[in-house]
């Protein structure tokens, strides 16, 4: 299936459906990050049971300089 | 002391983390204007190549993060930048921006105030950072909020208080609220005038960042903010549209003599024409 992860689109096999596999797919900064999937927050404790379908917008964030 | 939301600050000063030539140079700044509190933003993951020096850096300064959604254009990506911001930073402190305009960076009022409300429902301390306009700061008191974020003139213009009147209003309005000045300072004799004028705090980045030596000029603003501060504290003198000897008068030497020799000379001249 087809997904954005921070605005690149990804193909992914359909068995890495949760948050806690595309995380470990794709990566993160360390471990100060957040997630939104469909511009909406998911809670570090809900990774693991969070599925991921087709057309879902990943968006991974770290803590980065701001005014 | 600076009572901020139940927490102490020596400091009343808030300092922007972005621009700066360096994470090494940003460090410094901080350490040597001893700012207490900074903001921070929250951008995709791999977004910027120095992001991660910068975070590996500040998080180990002894300073209180305040997270902002900067860059956020409606509600619902404001909120959920909130939410994130929550977690990473692990605070309920959020400075909301919710630009409403991209030429001035203007907020949003009607988001803002949308926005603020759900997120105090949440539990948030909401740092809204407004326009100076007085209905806006009533509606967003009216929620509930603890503190008002007016800029002093657009972001990173470096225009300084381009409203002393609004910005004197929301002071005499709101005297027992936190009332931080966001954005648009330029120097700091701005900080310092809007801390004469009863202003809790002065948040800002480009000024320090941009300068030719951040950390020069973190200290300049540090050391004129408390000033400005000092200033307020202390109570100004009403200003006059005349002038007024700061010297005593009385004892001055010759002052009399010479008067009364001007008397002396000028009787002589009007005997004179009598006499003619």
């Amino acid at each position: 299936m087809k997904i954005t992860i921070n605005g690149k689109e990804k193909s992914i096999e359909e068995k890495f459906n949760t948050l806690s596999n595309i995380l470990s797919l794709f990566g993160k900064d360390g471990d100060y990050f957040a997630v939104a999937i469909n511009n909406n927050f998911i809670p570090k404790h809900q990774y693991e049971n969070q599925k991921i379908k087709e057309g879902d917008v990943i968006e991974i964030v770290t803590p980065h300089p701001g005014g | 002391m600076w009572d901020l939301l139940g927490k102490k600050f020596k400091s009343r000063f808030l300092l922007g983390t972005s621009g700066y030539p360096s994470p090494e140079i940003l460090k410094k700044s901080v350490l040597d204007s001893e700012v207490e509190i900074v903001t921070m933003s929250l951008r995709r993951s791999g977004a910027m190549s120095e992001g991660t020096a910068f975070w590996e850096i500040l998080k180990e300064l002894p300073v209180h993060f305040l997270p902002n959604t900067a860059g956020c254009h409606s509600v619902k990506e404001a909120v959920t930048t909130a939410h994130m911001a929550r977690e990473v930073f692990n605070t309920n402190w959020i400075k909301l921006e919710i630009i409403g305009d991209d030429y001035n960076l203007q907020p949003d009022p009607f988001a803002l105030v949308e926005g603020t409300k759900i997120l105090l429902e949440e539990g948030f301390e909401v740092f809204p950072y407004m326009t100076d306009d007085l209905v806006l700061a009533e509606k967003l008191v009216d929620l509930g909020v603890r503190i008002l974020m007016p800029w002093a003139s657009p972001i990173g213009s470096g225009k300084g208080l381009i409203n002393e009147y609004a910005l004197k209003t929301l002071r005499n309005r709101f005297p027992d609220l936190n009332l931080i000045i966001d954005a648009g300072i330029g120097k700091p004799s701005e900080a310092a005038r809007a801390m004469e004028m009863g202003y809790d705090g002065v948040l800002l980045n480009t000024a320090v960042s941009q300068a030719l030596t951040p950390c020069l000029m973190a200290k300049a603003f540090s050391e004129t903010i408390k000033g400005g501060r000092k200033g307020f504290e202390a109570g100004l003198m009403e200003e006059r549209d005349f002038a007024t000897p700061s010297t005593p008068v009385v004892g001055t030497p010759f002052w009399h003599q010479e008067k009364n020799n001007e008397k002396h000379s000028s009787c002589e001249k009007k005997n004179d024409l009598f006499t003619s």
